[in-house]
């Protein structure tokens, strides 16, 4: 077995580092990739030829930039996530810029994505670390999420935050339990002094995973610029992209009718049921116990009037469904798609036919992650937010309606 | 105005991305005043000249401000900011109240309002990042062309809508070609506005119909009457086709003042602040400065004392030989003496008449000659460019060469051992790579100008600075903005954003100039530089500017190149076509064609372009331009893709030097009756008519489709298939919207709307094909690409934008079709169709059965000619054009015709459906190809390898624009094929409207680089064509 470094990276803040802690707890070297920057962006499309998407630009600069910044060879952990969608490829572009810039001993390591492999994953001794190392980042992000539009010094926060996600990452490391691990951090953002209470207006991300979680400019540093803009952010977390793995392996396979046999059916619900109890004592312990993992059987409900759930790509149906979803719980004044450039699946699809599916109910806006086009990116943005929040003013002051989803209080963080 | 009277006034400022305007309106909402001034990034110096014109903003009672720069000085002008959008539907509502719809054309972005009756519910909308239909496309193109503010405001609408209305840089080529092609600058700046018109429509409305009364804002609104009758027109269509009662479309007086306007009413209203003004969403580390080290310095001294400023010679003899390059942005003269030296040239803008500016170079070097007391002696003429065709019979040139090898030759008498040749010219960026007196392979950009000269002209424009001290103030500059790659539009925009970022325009310059290798290394060439040759040299215009060849130097020696500078770069083309010329005319040995100066500036010519002159021999109608010059007895014809079109009066039948070509083979077997309808199976003589858009997967599995739909016994007269595509199906059905997808995703919409409008149609039928089934093996799977398979959801989404419902009733029936599972085929189809039609389920499955038989009946058949054509080309030492593409690439209306056109130029052409097999092996893909899970993608990477394999094959690789299936293997294909060391043709991006342009010349090099491929390596008769007999003397 190969004992070169695994490289972890793609994932973002805080999940990279934890899951690459959560390697070596289990003896493996792992380090992470590096910051999904614009710097790493630069450098990918220098290497790749023009058209690829922004994931695929990230995710090479950033391979690219550590393949040569000294260290010996390592193993890209990748993921083909995006299935019938052009994800699957990057191995292609990850080779041939890894091969021009003469490294080609830099290795790809793949996660099987197939049932089986999933499957597989799940019951070995490492699949509960890791998965924990990945829903501990969950409970994190969402915190420094909520707490971000309340907080007087979002720096600080921010430092504060980045103190804890080293501080989990170094328990991971040493085997002790997530959910202790959490619980002895509760408190860290207590002693912040918070801006007074006052209501603001709700804004749901929806998009592919890379775009909803990868911090900084592979996502227009969007929570941080709405939380300065005086808005909350909601987004699903990361274990709903798991959710969804599972929820693949349980509907027939792509192209077939023939549907799983039972038996698999019934270890995927309990897998299932798993993630989701876990996810519930992890958020419980990192003091957001109310951040919900949506059903994905759910999600394929809602959408399925619209996109069938058979159709599949990237997310497939989840963005639409959660978009539906955000205007099925009420609570949300805007639906936000942050469309990774040349996300076929995200912006050819879902966002043409999300305009017609909202029907106006829930106002919906698509911004594009190239770096391109700043000024009109902006002008609308600050359109639909100012939307947004008179809504939000507008129902804070309505005679009757629950208050919890009216101009409500800010949430416990 | 007196202080003490503003002080009862309100002050509205709005900086948007090229004006700043103000007004002022008194307590109730007059409109006392107003300036207006155009910016150039200069924010502060505007600012000042409206507070001279209308008085200092801190005089009035209260300030509001708006615009995308604007609200940005808010705090600094002590002015409450207003989104600019809301501030203009605040006036319109006070002002306009029956309104029912805003759009609102600015410099940058456009927008669109559907005003709800309850004030609450306004849905608005702006564009994204692409400035597509605004300002800013206008803009360009009227300085391009030197429109007159009195000429605008009399246009009227006129002819054919014939520009690109994706991209504001595409509509700039178009123009300037049709203009070239004969066509009048009234028809091209009609065909703008309705381009404008349509591009908003679809980007905007997105399939809601805006609802009359309609009212437009905006400078373009307010200055272009044309652009109001456009919109009028649109809308009158669309309100007819969609149930809706006409109404007025109007621009109201001071129509580009609104959100000024809107911003002075919030402040007087006294209402809160209602913009968020948002962080910077992105930063940009600069760009280090061009002369940051000694090296740098060095290197340009040499590229410096490379350069000829004019000619270093006298005339060797009196013969003189005549070089003409008729480009789209420039046209050149050149007179090179017995030894190839220039002699003298001339050099001068394009004005669109390529006639007139020949003739206007002609006279100029023929000035130059009465000023040193001498008469031209032309022995020899040779022509290149853009407008080669029209030119060539004017001045009886003695060579034409395509501007590549024009390029070529020059380069050559330059450096003999050139290895790449890197022209950046005024609209287009080619680079050849060279193998001995041939071009190997060559890259040309598409229509996007980002890497080119005219972007930097335009850009040095409009920073005010002159173009001679572009190079001195970006040298001077100690760092460089980073400008992004791709787009020239995204570009424009980035512009102003640096300017608001408080980067000097010398840091702009020095951005811009580096932005010329970038794009060209990292967006135009897909080969990494490590796989081409060493030695480089610079030619084309945007290289005479020494900054841009300075970024190129700097570029291309971090990667360990050779760089050298052609001593006059920008007249590197028309000194290519004078050196063709002489050589030509010597190998004749005959008496030069050129018809004299006198007789050129003389003669009498006629251009036409019009519905006439349209070819109409097949679907693809290419609108041809006929040029009559007296003297000559026939009509000079151009623009036909083949020779069916090339005389006026056309001709049905092709010419025997037309190559086979199976892709217009394809696409009849495709939807022809392969196989007899079976005995004994349902019959029908009525039923519901069955609509079914020729679109996506339909091309490849309508022989399994259509014969399982007779077979289930519906008549031929119920099936009702959409026409191939053509640019005015597309533009019917666009204008009603749908995102922004590929080219071939756009056009269901277009397919879906012609269908609607049948009638007859109570069924459409629009399978989503999850799955295809394909000969290639290996790959994780044959899934359709995403969009492909989606388009049923997003089309009938977009239908039913606006109303909730589709336009008429019709039954829509969109089942998920994966090829490769049988029971599931078969139960989906059963399920679409049992209860409609009636059928059993027997019924049904024998049905398939025979669909399935049609399918392999097509496939066998398209193989056996495929065979065919292959063996009697080897015979022949000759090579086959593969054209590896997607299927729907046969419609002609998405391939435009590129096969007919390689066809008629003499290479058989068959598409990779019809390639034989093979082994077992030869179909199984390998190593990272095997992720593979688009049938597309596996298709192509197997028919790359196997024309990399096969001597006698060579690829025509063709993408639509946006296609990111095609994006991810880009690298892969570009590896394969480069391997094989054999020309290809790369025709990416392919889009809704034909690439006149550059499609010419990419067909006429490639063909020439594959005549010299088949002389080298295919065995067959020595008297083949080998190199051009004039690349070496």
């Amino acid at each position: 077995m190969s004992t070169s470094e695994i490289w972890v990276g793609g994932l973002g803040w805080p999940y990279d580092e934890l899951l690459a802690a959560s390697l070596r707890a289990r003896g493996l070297p792992a380090s992470t990739l590096g910051p999904m920057d614009r710097d790493a962006f630069d450098r990918g499309v220098a290497a790749l030829p023009r058209g690829q998407c922004a994931p695929a630009l990230f995710t090479t600069g950033a391979l690219l930039r550590r393949a040569t910044d000294g260290s010996a060879p390592g193993r890209y952990l990748r993921l083909h996530s995006c299935g019938p969608c052009r994800y699957a490829l990057f191995g292609l572009g990850y080779e041939r810029a890894l091969s021009v810039a003469g490294r080609s001993s830099v290795g790809l390591l793949d996660v099987e994505q197939s049932p089986e492999g999933l499957l597989a994953l799940a019951e070995s001794e490492s699949g509960g670390p890791l998965l924990d190392a990945l829903l501990v980042g969950d409970a994190l992000a969402e915190r420094l999420r909520r707490l971000r539009p309340h907080v007087r010094d979002v720096d600080a926060l921010e430092a504060r935050a980045e103190g804890v996600s080293r501080a989990l990452a170094q328990a991971l490391e040493q085997g002790r339990d997530a959910r202790e691990a959490l619980v002895a951090q509760t408190q860290w953002p207590d002693d912040l002094p918070r801006l007074p209470a006052r209501v603001l207006p709700m804004v749901q991300l929806i998009g592919e995973p890379f775009s909803l979680h990868v911090d900084g400019p592979a996502q227009l540093n969007l929570p941080r610029v709405l939380a300065a803009a005086n808005a909350e952010v909601t987004l699903p977390p990361l274990a709903l992209w798991i959710a969804y793995q599972f929820w693949i392996a349980r509907q027939p396979a792509f192209g077939q009718s023939r549907k799983p046999a039972t038996q698999r059916v019934g270890e995927l619900r309990r897998l299932e049921d798993a993630l989701r109890t876990r996810f519930g004592e992890i958020m419980r312990a990192g003091e957001v116990g109310d951040y919900e993992l949506p059903d994905v059987d759910h999600l394929a409900d809602l959408a399925s009037p619209h996109l069938p759930s058979g159709w599949r790509a990237g997310y497939g149906h989840v963005e639409l469904g959660l978009a539906l979803r955000a205007l099925e719980l009420g609570r949300a004044q805007l639906v936000l798609s942050i469309k990774s450039f040349g996300c076929l699946p995200s912006s050819s699809v879902v966002d043409a036919i999300l305009p017609a599916a909202l029907d106006g109910r829930l106002p919906f806006l698509a911004l594009e992650v190239t770096g391109d086009g700043e000024a009109a990116r902006e002008s609308r943005l600050a359109l639909r937010l100012g939307s947004a929040r008179r809504m939000a003013e507008a129902a804070s002051l309505a005679p009757s309606g629950d208050a919890a989803t009216t101009g409500r209080a800010p949430r416990a963080g | 105005m007196g202080s003490a009277q503003a002080n009862s006034l309100f002050l509205g400022i709005d900086v948007g991305s090229t004006t700043a305007k103000a007004v002022v309106l008194d307590a109730g909402g007059r409109l006392l005043a107003h300036a207006i001034r155009r910016h150039r990034g200069q924010i502060q110096d505007a600012l000042a000249q409206l507070s001279a014109s209308l008085g200092p903003p801190e005089s009035f009672r209260a300030r509001g401000v708006t615009g995308s720069v604007g609200t940005s000085l808010a705090r600094e002008l002590d002015a409450t900011p207003v989104h600019e959008l809301e501030a203009a539907v605040q006036v319109v509502r006070r002002l306009h109240p029956d309104v029912r719809s805003v759009v609102e054309l600015g410099g940058q972005d456009a927008k669109l309002v559907f005003l709800a009756e309850d004030a609450v519910d306004d849905d608005m909308q702006m564009n994204d990042r692409c400035a597509a239909g605004t300002g800013a496309t206008l803009d360009r193109i009227i300085g391009r062309l030197g429109l007159e503010g009195d000429w605008l405001a009399r246009l009227t609408l006129e002819g054919d809508l014939e520009v690109a209305a994706k991209c504001g840089v595409f509509a700039e080529t178009d123009v300037v070609n049709l203009l070239e092609r004969g066509g009048s600058r009234e028809q091209a700046f009609s065909a703008l506005a309705r381009a404008i018109v349509l591009q908003n429509l679809a980007v905007l409305a997105r399939g809601r119909v805006p609802r009359p009364p309609v009212l437009l804002l905006g400078g373009p609104h307010a200055h272009l009457p044309v652009l109001r009758q456009a919109w009028a027109e649109a809308l009158t269509s669309i309100w007819g086709r969609r149930g809706v009662s006409p109404g007025s479309v109007s621009v109201p007086p001071h129509a580009q003042l609104y959100p000024a306007m809107g911003a002075a009413l919030h402040a007087a209203e006294a209402r809160p602040a209602l913009c968020l003004t948002l962080g910077v969403l992105k930063t940009r580390e600069p760009l280090p400065g061009l002369l940051d080290s000694s090296e740098a310095s060095r290197a340009l001294t040499s590229l410096r004392s490379a350069l000829r400023s004019s000619p270093q010679t006298r005339a060797q003899g009196a013969a003189l030989h005549l070089g003409l390059d008729a480009g789209s942005t420039t046209v050149k003269a050149v007179l090179l003496d017995e030894r190839g030296e220039l002699v003298a040239s001339a050099y001068g803008a394009s004005t669109g008449d390529p006639l007139e500016d020949a003739r206007r170079r002609l006279d100029e070097l023929n000035g130059w000659a009465r000023g040193r007391g001498r008469e031209l002696s032309i022995v020899s003429a040779g022509v290149t460019g853009y407008g080669a065709h029209f030119v060539e019979g004017l001045l009886g040139a003695d060579a034409a060469p395509v501007e590549t090898l024009a390029h070529l030759i020059s380069a050559l008498a330059v450096d003999p051992q050139v290895d790449v040749i890197v022209d950046v010219g005024g609209t287009d960026v080619k680079v050849l790579e060279v193998e001995g007196d041939s071009v190997r392979d060559f890259h040309i950009s598409n229509q996007c100008s980002a890497g080119l000269g005219s972007f930097l002209a335009a850009a040095a424009e409009d920073l005010g600075v002159p173009m001679q001290e572009f190079a001195p103030r970006a040298l001077s500059a100690s760092r460089a903005a980073r400008f992004g790659v791709g787009c020239a539009v995204f570009m424009d925009t980035d512009r102003v954003t640096f300017r608001r970022d408080g980067l000097s325009s010398d840091e702009i310059l020095a951005g811009l100039a580096w932005s010329i290798p970038r794009n060209v290394w990292q967006f135009v060439i897909p080969t990494p530089l490590s796989q081409l040759g060493r030695r480089f040299l610079l030619t084309g215009g945007a290289h005479r500017n020494l900054a841009v060849a300075l970024a190129q130097w700097r570029y291309l020696s971090e990667h360990h190149k050779q760089v050298a500078l052609h001593p006059h770069p920008e007249l590197a083309g028309a000194m290519g076509a004078a050196l063709a010329g002489s050589r030509a005319q010597a190998r004749r040995g005959t008496r030069t064609r050129f018809r004299g100066l006198s007789a050129i500036a003389h003669s009498r010519i006629q251009i036409r372009r019009d519905p006439e002159t349209r070819c109409e021999r097949c679907e693809l109608r290419c609108q041809r331009s006929f040029l009559e010059l007296e003297g000559l007895d026939e009509t000079l014809v151009v623009g036909h893709t083949c020779e069916r079109g090339a005389t006026a009066e056309g001709t049905q039948r092709r010419s025997h030097a037309h190559a086979p070509d199976l892709i217009s083979l394809e696409a009849r077997l495709l939807f022809q009756r392969l196989l007899p309808t079976p005995e004994g199976g349902p019959r029908r003589m009525h039923g519901p008519v069955i609509g079914i858009p020729r679109v996506m997967a339909l091309y490849r599995s309508a022989p399994l489709l259509l014969h399982y739909l007779r077979a289930l016994g519906v008549p031929e007269e119920d099936l009702r298939l959409s026409p191939f595509s053509s640019p005015e199906l597309f533009h019917s059905g666009v204008r009603f919207g749908a995102n922004d997808p590929c080219f071939p995703a756009k056009l269901v919409l277009s397919h879906v709307d012609w269908l609607l409008a049948q009638p007859e149609v109570s069924v459409l039928f629009m399978p989503s094909v999850t799955h295809a089934a394909i000969a290639v093996r290996g790959c994780a799977d044959t899934a359709s690409c995403p969009v492909v398979a989606a388009s049923p959801y997003t089309t009938t989404a977009a239908m039913r934008r606006d109303t909730g419902e589709l336009p008429r009733d019709v039954q829509v029936i969109a089942p998920s079709l994966g090829m490769l599972d049988p029971e599931g085929l078969e139960a989906q189809l059963f399920s679409a169709f049992g209860p409609l039609l009636g059928v059993t389920r027997d019924d049904s499955r024998r049905a398939l059965a025979h669909g399935r038989a049609a399918q392999r009946r097509f496939h066998h058949e398209l193989r056996r000619h495929g065979a065919r054509v292959i063996a009697r080309a080897r015979n022949a030492g000759r090579a086959v054009a593969v054209m590896l593409m997607r299927p729907y690439h046969i419609d002609p209306g998405v391939c435009h015709g590129v096969p007919t056109a390689l066809a008629a130029r003499g290479v058989p052409v068959l598409g990779l459906s019809a390639l034989p097999l093979g082994s077992s092996e030869s179909l199984t893909l390998r190593g990272e190809q095997a992720f593979v899970t688009n049938s597309g993608c596996a298709e192509k990477l197997w028919a790359a390898r196997r024309v990399a394999d096969t001597p006698e094959l060579v690829a025509v690789e063709l993408g639509s624009f946006r296609c990111g299936q095609d994006a991810s293997i880009l690298g892969a294909l570009s590896d394969i094929l480069g391997g094989a060391n054999k020309p290809a043709l790369r025709l990416h991006d392919l889009d809704e409207d034909r690439p006149v342009a550059t499609l010419d010349v990419r067909l006429d090099t490639f063909v020439d680089a594959l005549r010299s491929y088949e002389a080298r390596a295919l065995p067959g008769e020595e008297d083949r064509h080998r190199s051009s007999p004039e690349v070496r003397p």
